[in-house]
């Protein structure tokens, strides 16, 4: 048995690798998704990996190598974009870095955005920006001596990748999950598409949601330990949480004031049963009302203007109102998608449900049960508070769906206790023939369960993945565009500011930071920077520059533009233009500093022009 | 010995370090991560001196808070408790001033301190038979 086991542990250490080896060598220099470059049989190795895994939590190996496989599976599925694109996945992550670079540049004091001039401003900027996850990317940095690009695309997929399992794992062990079906939770969180995505990309909400998750963890020991250490944690949690980004702070501390109101509510309801459930009651309205509130009430420190308005309900039809109120955006998604996305907390939602249905009769000291309760409050106020901020509100400062981020997480463990409770649940309902069978058959049936559960969930795991990185995407950053703004920052000794368009601004903020005054890149709000490119790419003139490089008083000025391919998803320059600016640019005395190709083909070109 | 084992036997010796050797490694560690980012700059030094750092570390806070679990998972677990103190006593620096290089060692220090600390007021607080 020890041989077979080593056996299984060599084999799926020979996938991992090689999955990362295939991953590796679709690494690409232009690239539009993680698809585009990949070997065909990465997803079947994918697939025989998860599926192998899933077989061996199942069996009787140690829990060690089946948490530290989990992590390894966990860690790849959640780095494609990191592996294959040449600067993760476009877009908000990359303005993320962009602050984070002037701290690690030592360029600004006091975190992103340090100085305000209110302090009540100023507070609230310590605690957002970004201020959190920056501090982790940039003393990793140091800590290994690595460049912060490295570490700030690698932190939220290593994080994710190690603790959401192993979270998981303790709290599907508090629900009373044994070790094998805890094991399985913890492999469960790569089944959830939003879960997949989050981790990959290296975001503040993504550092709370892990935060978020252990907060929850602690939520679930102070409910059933009666050890005090447990409710410092999850004070201590919930603040991390909130450190990190604010949506997770507030559900966090939504679910904080639940787990008080519980425990308040199991020691009240044995004297005043009335009074303790009014006032369960009265706390779940609370807690449903903190993120709203939070919401409308963030105008005072910033100019976000959040509010209440009925103005959907009536622009929607009848029909489109129930569905948005039963099924949200969910609506739209095509129905493979659709199944995908609502199946895992589809099944967590019946088997809670379940659960509290089959504990009923249980003491009311049970732990599980109370765990079950709150974890049910917990559902239950996020699908209001989902719907509160889909309907009812405007100017919601994120995408809503991010919500049900909260929901995927909560619903991993039962989605395992479910798998779990399975076999005992068809037994339970089986006629008395069929019963008589499975009862003769026993073995051969937990075999065959065991091979058809290991296919099914890598199967599900698999599908999950590939639903999760986008088919079709704009042209990721490329490698020209990242070596076109190093090679502008490293030879030029005076401040410069730079026209282009929002994908250079990206990889341009990348490499020299967020608002540097001595090497100014647009931010992609600001509409400055789009009109100063519209009127090169019209005119493409020395005064055009000298116009641009008034606002921060630089000397040098540059143009770039990029040409791509004809694509379904153009971003960029199409040859035509491309060439026409070119000739327009040369016409007008500009002069070119240096042209990038790619493959032996001419894709990117830098203008110039210096104050004499 | 087998893993599990090894990795136990690492534990006790580094939790119940009196002359606070494990202490004084974890700054060495940190001295060395400072040097390194101001002179060699090589990735490799400071990944080992960092894994050094990270590892005993996690091990103290997973012995602190998670006496209950298995080694392994009480790593696991102490280094997410390692991760929230890092990250707050680094975002403390970072607020009062800047992350730079000598200011980074420092918070590594406060943060090296705090983890034997932690272990060892959990240390006397089993000793005083306190839950």
């Amino acid at each position: 048995m020890k041989r077979f086991f080593v056996f299984k542990r060599i084999i799926y250490s020979f996938l991992a690798v090689l999955l990362l080896y295939a991953c590796m060598r679709a690494r690409s220099g232009e690239v539009y998704t993680v698809w585009q470059p990949m070997h065909p049989m990465v997803m079947p190795i994918f697939f025989t990996a998860t599926a192998l895994l899933v077989a061996i939590i199942l069996s009787s190996e140690r829990i060690e190598y089946k948490l530290l496989f989990i992590i390894i599976h966990s860690i790849l599925s959640h780095s494609f974009f990191i592996i294959i694109f040449p600067a993760g996945s476009i877009g908000f992550q990359q303005i993320v870095l962009g602050g984070t670079r002037r701290i690690f540049d030592n360029t600004v004091l006091h975190g992103v955005r340090g100085t305000a001039e209110n302090i009540l401003i100023l507070i609230y900027k310590w605690f957002g920006s970004g201020n959190f996850q920056s501090t982790y990317s940039v003393m990793f940095a140091r800590m290994f001596s690595v460049d912060v690009f490295w570490s700030h695309l690698l932190l939220a997929p290593t994080l994710w990748g190690i603790f959401i399992p192993t979270i998981t794992f303790m709290i599907t062990k508090t629900l009373g999950g044994t070790e094998k079906v805890s094991a399985l939770a913890g492999l469960l969180g790569s089944a959830f598409p939003l879960l997949i995505y989050l981790g990959a990309i290296s975001v503040p909400n993504s550092v709370g949601y892990v935060f978020f998750l252990g907060s929850l963890f602690f939520f679930l020991k102070y409910l059933t330990s009666p050890e005090s250490k447990y409710k410092s944690l999850m004070l201590i949690f919930t603040f991390a949480s909130f450190l990190s980004h604010f949506l997770t702070g507030f559900i966090s501390l939504s679910f904080l004031l639940l787990a008080l109101s519980i425990k308040k509510y199991e020691t009240d309801k044995v004297r005043s049963p009335s009074v303790a459930k009014f006032l369960l009651f009265s706390s779940f309205i609370l807690s449903i009302s903190i993120l709203p509130f939070v919401l409308f009430y963030q105008r005072i420190f910033v100019p976000i203007y959040t509010s209440f308005t009925m103005d959907k309900i009536y622009r929607y039809t009848t029909t489109e109102l129930l569905g948005q109120f039963l099924l949200g955006d969910y609506l739209y998604y095509f129905p493979r998608a659709f199944l995908i996305y609502i199946a895992g907390p589809l099944i967590a939602f019946t088997g809670v449900i379940y659960k509290l249905h089959t504990t009923r009769h249980q003491k009311p000291s049970n732990n599980t049960r109370i765990c079950i309760l709150f974890l049910f409050l917990g559902f239950l106020m996020l699908w209001v508070d989902y719907r509160i901020l889909k309907i009812f509100m405007m100017n919601v400062p994120f995408n809503e769906e991010r919500i049900w981020v909260f929901r995927d997480l909560l619903s991993i463990p039962f989605v395992a206790l479910a798998i779990n409770e399975l076999p005992t649940f068809l037994r339970r309902i089986a006629p008395v023939r069929a019963a008589t069978f499975l009862r003769a058959h026993k073995r051969a049936l937990f075999l065959m369960f065991n091979i058809s559960i290991s296919a099914l969930l890598a199967g599900w795991i698999a599908f999950s993945v590939n639903c999760a990185y986008p088919h079709y995407s704009p042209l990721q950053t490329t490698s020209y565009e990242l070596e076109a703004v190093k090679y502008v920052d490293e030879n030029t000794t005076k401040e410069y500011i730079v026209i282009c368009d929002l994908w250079i601004s990206y990889a341009g903020q990348m490499i020299v930071g967020s608002y540097n005054p001595r090497a100014y890149y647009f931010p992609d709000y600001d509409p400055r920077g789009v009109e100063l490119f519209i009127k090169m790419k019209n005119n493409p003139s020395p005064e055009v520059m000298i116009e641009a490089m008034n606002y921060t008083n630089a000397t040098v000025a540059y143009f770039i533009i990029t040409k791509e391919k004809e694509s379904a998803f153009q971003t960029r320059l199409g040859e035509e233009e491309y060439n026409r600016i070119i000739q327009e640019a040369q016409q007008n005395n500009l002069q070119t500093y240096k042209i990038f190709y790619y493959r032996g083909e001419e894709r990117l070109r830098v203008f110039y022009h210096q104050l004499t | 010995m087998k893993w599990k084992d090894q990795l136990e036997y690492i534990e006790r010796l580094i939790t119940r370090d009196q002359n606070l050797l494990f202490t004084i490694i974890s700054l060495m560690m940190v001295l060395i991560i400072y040097l390194n980012q101001t002179f060699v700059y090589s990735p490799i030094i400071g990944a080992a001196a960092s894994v050094v750092l990270l590892l005993i570390n996690a091990i103290l806070l997973g012995r602190a808070f998670f006496e209950g679990e298995i080694a392994f998972i009480r790593m696991l677990l102490g280094s997410l408790m390692l991760l929230l103190l890092l990250g707050v006593i680094g975002w403390v620096t970072l607020i009062i001033c800047k992350l730079d290089v000598p200011n980074t060692s420092v918070a590594l220090c406060i943060f090296a301190i705090s983890c034997s600390t932690i272990n060892k007021l959990k240390q006397q607080r089993v000793k005083l038979g306190v839950k």
